[in-house]
């Protein structure tokens, strides 16, 4: 389920979701593509303060056989990915929401800005 | 005529880098640092839907899966993030090739991109159909950021890639 492409049916192809990683102010905000996932299908975790883990599985839902399927684009099965955060943060901070597939998380940035002198 | 410090060179591509995306718009380095990516090309710039500002269109998007009941077809389009029915658009080109369109929400302004794999802006996907449908009854939910379209056959038909056993007359 990275990115949009054909997998044959029954051959499942494991890899990560998709995620974008911006800078808003003193905070890292997080947004990892899981459509079609329930809240129960995946977990996110943050080990120390710079490391990100998603893992889950993308379970198959239709009510008809995967090989009644005329096409078929999403990749099911197990996920695991790790990203490594550029900036420490402070997990107890986090505000977390998951909303139109999109799991999102706001981390405070735990570390002190040097003053530069230009 | 003094020689520039590498500060003052540094300033001045700032400055440069500032100018351009006053003029290119907001989203003018990601655009750039999205290019320079490989397999996410540009596709062309549409205008996008519902009064959108012109966007680069996310290649591939969005993926979908097909099946087709006895009396529907069933078009399920992965499209995340969307927060209302006013972006995406669905036509029927011919009774077998419906068309999605959407525009996909991208990071807030005034964000700093670290790092980005989520397409975002003007998408769309023709998609052929198992079955001729018809454009009125036409059913649409969005659930877990899948958009499910439940599309009325024009004739009943066999499900697809139903299972028929062809029997080898006895002699």
């Amino acid at each position: 389920m990275n990115r949009p492409r054909s997998a044959p049916p029954g051959r499942e192809l494991p890899a990560g979701p998709p995620l974008d990683l911006v800078r808003e102010g003193d905070f890292l905000v997080l947004s990892i593509w899981l459509p079609g996932l329930r809240p129960e299908d995946f977990r996110v975790s943050l080990s120390g303060n710079r490391q990100v883990t998603v893992e889950g599985t993308a379970q198959y839902r239709h009510p008809v056989p995967r090989e009644q399927l005329s096409l078929s684009e999403r990749l099911y099965g197990p996920f695991s990915r790790t990203l490594q955060l550029p900036l420490p943060v402070d997990p107890a901070g986090a505000t977390i929401s998951f909303n139109g597939g999109v799991f999102s998380a706001r981390l405070p940035i735990k570390a002190s800005r040097v003053a530069l002198t230009w | 005529m003094q020689t520039p410090t590498p500060t003052d060179a540094m300033r001045q591509l700032a400055e440069q880098m500032g100018w351009l995306q006053q003029f290119m718009g907001e989203d003018f380095w990601n655009q750039v640092s999205q290019a320079a990516r490989p397999g996410q090309g540009a596709a062309g710039a549409r205008p996008g839907a519902a009064g959108a500002p012109p966007q680069r269109a996310a290649a591939g998007m969005p993926p979908v899966e097909v099946y087709a009941t006895a009396t529907e077809v069933v078009v399920t389009a992965l499209l995340p993030g969307l927060s209302g029915p006013d972006q995406v658009a669905v036509s029927l080109a011919t009774p077998l090739e419906l068309v999605i369109e959407a525009v996909l929400p991208g990071p807030a302004p005034g964000a700093v991109t670290l790092h980005r794999e989520c397409p975002s802006g003007y998408c769309a996907r023709t998609v052929t159909l198992p079955a001729a449908i018809s454009p009125t009854g036409v059913r649409a939910a969005y659930i877990h950021g899948c958009l499910e379209l439940r599309l009325p056959r024009t004739e009943p038909g066999p499900a697809s890639h139903e299972l028929t056993l062809l029997q080898v007359p006895r002699a």
